[in-house]
C-alpha cells in the first residue's frame, strides 16, 4: 500500500510539474518576445488619455487620470535627451524649473492634443519589438481613409514594475528629436533661462485658451 | 574779239539753228531713259553703304547663309490675362509654322525637355538650399503632427516656394520669352523670315500674313481679355526706316519744288521762266536717275536724298542764264544776240562750275564708304547732265518759245536797287557784324559734336524702335549681339567661357556676357542629380505625412518630387530653334554670341566694343561678325573718309579756280565767301545746337563744291567788268546767286519737315551751310572788297 501511495505521489508530483512547465514556457516566451506586457500597458496608457475629458468637466477624476498618465511616461530622460548638452551645464535649478514646466505643458497642451489624435479611432498593434532592455510597441491609427493612418512607434522600457514610455517616433521620427530642436533653437537665440521664458509664456498662453479649443 | 565773245557767238548760232533738232534729241533720250530710271530702286540697308567686299560685311553675309544671321521679326502680344497672352501666343505660333515667308518659328513654347529638368538650372547652393528647404517643410509639419509635440516656437509654416527659386525666370532666360509688365503680360514670339530684311515687299506681305492671322485668332476668344499685337525687330524697323524715307523724300521733293516755284516767281514774276527752268531740270533729273540704274543699280540711304538737292543745285545754271538773257533781251530786244551775251557771260564760268562741283564730288568716289561713293558718283555725273541739258536744251527752249510767240522779255527787279547802292554806313556795319559772328564761330570749333549714336538718325518713336527698346529693357540683352563664328561647338564653349573670365577680370569691359549653345546646358549635371536623387529619397520617407499636407503645399512637394526624376540635360535635348539660332540647320558653324552692356546703336560704344573684341585676338578660324562690326566700319570709315574727301574736294577745287584764274589772289578771293561760309556754319552750329553725324557730313563736300559757285559768278563778273564796283556787279549777277543760293537753301530746308532724323539733319546742315556761304558771298566779302576799295587800296583795279 505504501508503494502505491508513493508511486501516486510521484505521478502526481510529475504531472503537476509538467502542468507547471507547460504553463510557465508560454508566459515567459510571451515576456520574452515583448508581447502583451508592454503593448498591454500602451493600451492602458492611451486608454487613460482617451478616457479624460475635454472640456474638463471633473477636475479631480481629470487630475487623477493625469497621474495615472504621468506615471507611463518617463518625461525626464525624454528632456535630458532633447536637452543634450544644455542639460549638462544648466543649474539643478533650471533642470528643476525645466522638469516643472515641460509637465505642465504635457498636461495642458500635449494631453489634449493626444485626446484629440487619438479620438475614437481604432489602434492596432502589428508589431512589438524588444530592442535591448527595451520595447518598440509598432501601432497605427487607422484613420477612414488608409494615406492618412498614422504610424506611431512607442519606446516602452520597464522600472521597477512600471512600464514607461520614454519617446515617441510618429512617421519616423523621434518626439526627443523634435524637442531637441526647438530647445536648442531658442537656447541658442536666447539661454536657458530664454527657453524656460518661452515655455512659461506657452503655458500662460495654453491656460487662457478654452479647454474646447484645446481638445 | 575776244575767245569768250566768239564761244558765245558760235554756241548761240548753233543753237539758233538747230533749236528744233536739238530739243527733239533730248527728247528721244528722254524716252529713252525713262525705263532705266524708272527701275531704281531704293535700299535702305546700312550694309549697302559699305563694300561688299570688306570683311566685316562679307562675314555678315557669311553669318546669314550659316545660321540664318540674328535678325528675327519680333511678333509680341500683349493682354492683361497671362493665360489669354500665352494662348494666342501659342496658336499664333502654331499657324505662323504655314506662312510662306516663313523659315522657322521661334516661341519656345515647346519646352517640355526644360521644363522637367528646371532644378538643373539652379546652382549647386541652390540645389542645397532648396534640400534644406524641404527638410524644414517636412519637419515642420511632422511635429505639427505629433500629438505628443508642444510648439515652443510658434514659426509659420515653412514654404516650399519654387516660384521663388525663379526657375521660370531662368527657363524663360533660355527658352522662352515671357513677362509681366505693370498690368500686362507679354509673350515674345519669334519669327525666322525667309529672306533677306531688305526685301520690303515680302515683308509687306509678311506682316498683312502675321496681322490676318492674329485677328482671326482673337476674334475666335472670348471678349473677356483685350489682347494686343506688336511687331518689331530688324525686320519691322527697316521697313519702317524705309517706307519712312520713301515718305520723307515725296514730301520733301514736293516742298523743294513749291520753295523753288515760288520763289523764282517772286523773282521772275512769269510762269514762263518757271516752265523754262523745270523743263531741263526734269530731263537732267530723269537722265541722272537712269545713270544711277546704269551704273549702281539702286539708291542707298545717302545717295537716296540727292535727288532734291540735286533740283536745287541744277536749277542754278537755268537761273543764271535766264537772268542774263533777259539782261540781253531788255537791250537788244533780240532772241539770238541775248542768247550770245548770256553765252559770252556765262559759258566759262557755268562750265567751270559745273566741272568744279562735279569733280568735288567725284572726288568723293575715293572713299572706301559706298554712301559717299555713290552719293558722289551719282552726284558728279548728276551736275554734269544737268549742265548739257541747260547748256543746249534751255536756250533751244526759248529760241523755240521765242519763235511760236514773241514774248518779251524783262529782267527780274527782286532787289531794291537802293539796297545795292554802296554807302560807308551799312559797309562798316555789315564787316563790324560779319567779324563779331566770325569770332563767335571760331569759338564754336572747339564746341562742335559729333553724334554717334545711330539711333538718333532714325524717325523718333517709331512704333517699332520703342517696341524694340521694351523688349531689350524687359529681357535684360539687347537684341543686336556681336557673333564669333567658330568651326565646333566645343570650340564655341570654350571660347564663351574664356570671353565670360575675360568679363570677370575687366569690370570696365563693354562686354556684358558670352553665350554658345552650350551655355544652356547646366554646369556639374551629375552632382546636381545626386543630390536630387538623394532629395527624392528623403521626400519617399515622407509619403505618409506629404499625404497629410495642405493642397497648396502637397501639389508643391509633388511637383518637387516630379522635377527630381530629372535626367542630365543634353544639347539634343534643347528646343532645335534655339540650336538653329546658334549653329544653324547645317550645324556647319557653332557660334558664340557676345552681348555688349549697352546697346550698340551708340556709334562709341559700337566701335569700342568691337574694338575690345578684335584685340582679344581670336585664332584664324574664329570670324567675328554681325551688324554691330558694320556700324563700327561705318564710322571708321566715316572718320577717316570725310577729311580725306573734303581735302581732295578742296584741292580739285583750288586746282580748277587756279586753272581758270591763273592769279593766287584771285582764287583767294573767289575761296573766301567759302571759307567765311564754312566758319560761320561752325557758329550756327553752336548757336542752334546742330550736331554732324554719320549722314549729315556727306552734305559738307557738296558745301564746299557748290558754295564756291557763288564766288566763281560774282568774282569772274567783276574780273570781267573792271570798270564797275563789286556792288554794281551785285546788281545782275549777286541776284542770280542769291536766287541759285536760295533754291539750295529750298532743297535742303525742305528736308526739315522729314521724320526721318539723319535726312532732317542733312537738311539742317545743307541749309545752314549755304545759307552762311550765301551770307559771306553777296554781304560779307562784297564789303570787305568795297571796303580796301574805299581805303584806295584796289586789289584788282591796280591791274587796269
Amino acid at each position: 500500500m505504501k508503494t502505491n501511495s508513493l508511486l501516486y505521489r510521484i505521478a502526481k508530483l510529475l504531472l503537476l510539474g509538467i502542468c507547471s512547465v507547460g504553463l510557465i514556457f508560454p508566459l515567459a516566451q510571451d515576456l520574452k518576445a515583448g508581447g502583451p506586457a508592454p503593448q498591454k500597458a500602451l493600451e492602458t496608457f492611451l486608454g487613460i488619455i482617451r478616457s479624460m475629458e475635454f472640456p474638463v468637466k471633473d477636475p479631480s477624476a481629470h487630475e487623477r487620470l493625469v497621474r495615472e498618465a504621468d506615471a507611463f511616461l518617463d518625461l525626464e530622460a525624454m528632456g535630458k535627451t532633447a536637452l543634450k548638452e544644455h542639460w549638462e551645464k544648466a543649474t539643478p535649478e533650471e533642470r528643476e524649473a525645466f522638469m516643472s514646466l515641460l509637465w505642465k505643458l504635457i498636461k495642458q497642451v500635449a494631453y489634449p492634443n493626444s485626446h484629440q489624435f487619438l479620438g475614437s479611432y481604432k489602434i492596432i498593434y502589428p508589431e512589438v519589438r524588444q530592442v535591448g532592455d527595451a520595447f518598440e510597441v509598432r501601432s497605427v491609427v487607422k484613420h477612414s481613409e488608409e494615406a492618412l493612418d498614422a504610424k506611431v512607434v512607442y519606446h516602452l522600457y520597464q522600472q521597477n514594475g512600471q512600464w514607461r514610455v520614454d519617446d515617441i517616433i510618429l512617421d519616423g521620427i523621434s518626439i526627443t528629436e523634435d524637442m531637441g530642436y526647438q530647445f536648442n533653437k531658442i537656447i541658442s537665440e536666447s539661454s536657458f533661462s530664454g527657453l524656460l521664458k518661452r515655455m512659461q509664456e506657452k503655458l500662460d498662453q495654453a491656460q487662457q485658451e478654452p479647454d474646447s479649443k484645446k481638445a | 574779239m575776244s575767245a569768250q565773245h566768239s564761244f558765245g557767238r558760235r554756241e548761240a548760232d548753233f543753237v539758233s539753228k538747230h533749236a528744233v533738232w536739238i530739243l527733239s534729241a533730248i527728247v528721244l533720250i528722254s524716252l529713252a531713259t525713262i525705263p532705266l530710271a524708272g527701275r531704281l530702286k531704293l535700299k535702305a540697308n546700312l550694309l549697302d553703304l559699305l563694300p561688299k567686299t570688306m570683311p566685316s560685311v562679307a562675314n555678315l553675309n557669311r553669318l546669314t547663309e550659316e545660321v540664318g544671321g540674328t535678325s528675327f521679326l519680333v511678333v509680341i502680344i500683349e493682354s492683361p490675362d497671362e493665360e489669354t497672352a500665352h494662348q494666342v501666343a501659342d496658336r499664333f505660333s502654331k499657324q505662323a509654322e504655314s506662312f510662306e515667308d516663313i523659315d522657322y518659328v521661334d516661341n519656345r513654347t515647346d519646352l517640355s525637355a526644360l521644363q522637367s529638368r528646371k532644378l538643373l538650372f539652379l546652382s549647386l547652393d541652390g540645389l542645397k538650399k532648396l534640400e534644406q528647404h524641404a527638410h524644414q517643410l517636412m519637419g515642420h509639419y511632422r511635429r505639427k503632427l505629433n500629438p505628443f509635440f508642444v510648439d515652443l516656437l510658434d514659426e509659420a509654416p515653412p514654404v516650399l516656394d519654387i516660384q521663388s527659386l525663379e526657375l521660370e525666370e531662368k527657363l524663360y532666360a533660355i527658352g522662352g520669352f515671357a513677362r509681366k509688365e505693370k498690368k500686362l503680360f507679354m509673350r515674345v514670339v519669334l519669327l525666322k523670315p525667309n529672306y533677306p530684311a531688305t526685301n520690303f515687299e515680302r515683308s509687306e506681305r509678311l506682316f498683312q500674313t502675321t496681322w490676318s492671322a492674329f485677328e482671326e485668332i482673337r476674334d475666335e476668344l472670348p471678349k473677356r481679355y483685350p489682347v494686343k499685337l506688336g511687331l518689331t525687330g530688324p525686320y519691322k524697323t527697316r521697313y519702317d526706316e524705309y517706307h519712312v524715307i520713301v515718305g520723307d523724300l515725296k514730301l520733301t521733293s514736293f516742298l523743294t519744288i513749291t520753295f523753288i516755284t515760288f520763289l523764282m516767281a517772286i523773282f521772275f514774276r512769269n510762269f514762263k521762266s518757271i516752265i523754262l527752268a523745270y523743263l531741263p531740270l526734269g530731263v537732267g533729273v530723269l537722265w541722272t536717275c537712269a545713270f544711277a540704274q546704269l551704273a549702281i543699280g539702286y539708291l542707298n540711304l545717302i545717295s537716296a536724298f540727292l535727288l532734291g538737292i540735286l533740283c536745287g543745285m541744277g536749277i542754278d545754271f537755268a537761273v543764271h542764264f535766264l537772268v542774263s538773257f533777259s539782261e540781253g533781251y531788255k537791250e537788244t530786244r533780240n532772241t539770238r544776240r541775248s542768247l550770245e551775251r548770256a553765252y559770252t557771260e556765262l559759258g566759262k564760268p557755268s562750265l567751270t562750275s559745273s566741272l568744279t562741283n562735279s569733280i568735288t564730288f567725284f572726288s568723293m568716289t575715293i572713299s572706301q564708304f559706298e554712301g559717299f561713293k555713290h552719293f558722289g558718283l551719282i552726284a558728279g555725273a548728276g551736275i554734269l547732265l544737268c549742265f548739257a541739258v541747260f547748256f543746249y536744251g534751255l536756250p533751244s527752249l526759248l529760241v523755240v518759245f521765242q519763235r511760236a510767240r514773241h514774248h518779251k522779255w524783262s529782267p527780274p527787279s527782286f532787289l531794291k536797287e537802293s539796297w545795292l547802292n554802296p554807302r560807308r554806313g551799312p559797309i562798316y556795319a555789315l564787316l563790324a557784324a560779319g567779324i563779331i559772328f566770325s569770332g563767335f564761330s571760331m569759338a564754336q570749333i572747339p564746341r562742335l559734336n559729333f553724334d554717334y549714336n545711330f539711333e538718333n538718325l532714325q524717325e523718333k518713336n517709331g512704333e517699332s524702335m520703342v517696341l524694340a527698346e521694351q523688349i531689350s529693357e524687359y529681357f535684360g540683352v539687347v537684341l543686336n549681339p556681336v557673333v564669333l563664328m567658330t568651326p565646333s561647338r566645343q570650340r564655341a564653349s570654350e571660347l564663351a567661357l574664356l570671353i565670360n573670365r575675360y568679363i570677370e577680370s575687366h569690370p570696365d569691359s563693354t562686354f556684358d556676357f558670352a553665350a554658345s549653345v552650350l551655355s544652356y546646358i547646366p554646369k556639374h549635371q551629375e552632382e546636381k542629380i545626386a543630390l536630387m536623387r538623394q532629395m527624392n529619397e528623403l521626400l519617399e520617407q515622407y509619403t505618409a505625412l506629404i499625404e497629410k499636407l495642405d493642397q497648396e503645399q502637397r501639389d508643391q512637394v509633388f511637383e518637387l518630387k516630379r522635377q527630381l526624376q530629372a535626367t542630365p540635360l543634353t544639347v539634343s535635348d534643347l528646343p532645335s530653334e534655339l540650336r538653329a539660332q546658334y549653329e544653324g540647320k547645317s550645324g556647319k558653324v557653332s557660334t558664340v554670341f557676345v552681348y555688349p552692356k549697352l546697346s550698340l546703336l551708340d556709334g562709341q560704344m559700337a566701335k569700342r566694343f568691337v574694338a575690345e573684341l578684335r584685340n582679344l585676338g581670336f585664332p584664324e578660324d574664329v570670324t567675328i561678325a554681325g551688324e554691330p562690326v558694320v556700324y563700327a566700319d561705318i564710322l571708321m570709315l566715316l572718320e577717316q573718309d570725310t577729311p580725306r574727301a573734303m581735302l581732295v574736294s578742296l584741292g580739285v577745287v583750288i586746282a580748277l579756280l587756279f586753272l581758270h584764274f591763273r592769279r593766287p589772289n584771285h582764287v583767294m578771293w573767289v575761296l573766301s565767301p567759302l571759307m567765311i561760309g564754312f566758319l560761320w556754319l561752325a557758329g550756327m552750329a553752336g548757336l542752334f545746337g546742330l550736331k554732324f553725324n554719320y549722314m549729315n557730313v556727306a552734305v559738307l563736300p557738296s558745301i564746299l563744291g557748290v558754295g564756291i559757285d557763288n564766288g566763281i559768278y560774282i568774282f569772274h563778273r567783276y574780273k570781267k567788268e573792271k570798270k564797275l564796283t563789286l556792288f554794281d556787279i551785285m546788281r545782275t549777277t549777286g541776284k542770280a546767286v542769291i536766287l541759285c543760293s536760295l533754291t539750295t537753301m529750298a532743297a535742303f530746308a525742305s528736308l526739315f519737315f522729314a521724320r526721318h532724323r539723319g535726312m532732317s539733319s542733312m537738311g539742317q546742315i545743307g541749309f545752314f551751310g549755304f545759307g552762311s556761304c550765301l551770307l559771306a558771298s553777296v554781304l560779307f566779302i562784297p564789303a570787305l572788297i568795297e571796303f580796301l576799295e574805299l581805303k584806295y587800296w584796289h586789289p584788282f583795279r591796280g591791274k587796269k
